[in-house]
């Protein structure tokens, strides 16, 4: 079961921000991989999101929807029209580790999220690449609260290291299993 | 019926999410359900088994009630329903 955000009523700049893959919705596609050798693999986004990335990987992500691949909106993404409804569509951030957000920007939209909520590509599968993401919105925009979900328990524990960052910022994670 | 909403976007043509049309109460030999048969179509066209079983298994619940579909761009996207409206009974065949 989905936990719901947690309310703030006193926060007035709230950032909330959602993994995509695997915690919005699931695909039973592939994502392919061109690795630097020219050798190819494929992987599904679970395994994607495990995947130490290579210098010289290129991804292709094209397999993930289209043609024999099945998409499932997970409860997370409820939770994450509660948030929209309750903060504002421009405090929700789609926080993804692919390279491109076409592909969830299109998926959203087809789902009626409003074209203000942003999805950022990382482009990496770092979890410091989603904490550095995250500090600087905050140290720019001064954010009194951050609600963070994500299927992998390393981006959720990365994130749970800005707290010692940022202590005026009241933090919430939520490591999202809807397996 | 799901119905093509003409606002989609980038082109894609997408539809509402809806349930099978025997859950709507009004279940007709002579209304169909082309859900059912899009997926029932991509089966038989399926290059590999685990994507036909897959489309099966997506097929088996519409047909119970327990998930919504919409298409998306010729991606079926399905969300589960809580509340199956229709309780099946066990001995009655999940599809025609």
């Amino acid at each position: 079961m989905a936990r719901g955000i947690t309310q703030q009523k006193q926060s007035t700049n709230p950032l909330v921000v959602f993994d995509f893959d695997d915690t919005l919705v699931r695909s039973d596609g592939l994502i392919r991989v061109v690795h630097h050798d020219g050798a190819e693999s494929v992987m599904t986004t679970s395994k994607f999101a495990r995947y130490v990335q290579k210098s010289g990987d290129v991804f292709d992500y094209s397999m993930l929807a289209g043609e024999n691949t099945i998409v499932e909106v997970l409860p997370h993404f409820s939770v994450m029209l509660d948030a929209i409804a309750m903060f504002g569509p421009r405090a929700v951030f789609v926080l993804t580790a692919r390279h491109n957000p076409h592909g969830p920007r299109r998926m959203l939209t087809s789902l009626n999220v409003p074209r203000c909520v942003r999805v950022i590509a990382t482009g990496s599968t770092d979890p410091q690449s989603k904490v550095s993401w995250i500090r600087t919105k905050v140290a720019r925009d001064g954010h009194d609260h951050i609600e963070f979900f994500d299927d992998n328990r390393m981006n959720v524990s990365a994130v749970e290291d800005l707290a010692a960052e940022f202590p005026d910022v009241r933090l919430s994670t939520q490591w999202v299993n809807d397996a | 019926m799901p119905e093509r909403d003409d606002s989609s976007i980038d082109g894609m043509p997408k539809t509402a999410f809806a349930l099978h049309v025997s859950c709507s109460g009004q279940a007709s030999k002579a209304v169909v359900d082309f859900t059912e048969r899009k997926l029932v179509h991509a089966a038989k066209r399926a290059t590999s088994n685990k994507v036909r079983n897959n489309i099966m298994t997506l097929l088996r619940s519409y047909c119970n009630g327990l998930v919504a579909i919409a298409w998306t761009g010729g991606t079926p996207v399905f969300h589960r329903v809580e509340k199956p409206k229709r309780k099946q009974s066990m001995l009655e065949p999940d599809c025609k």
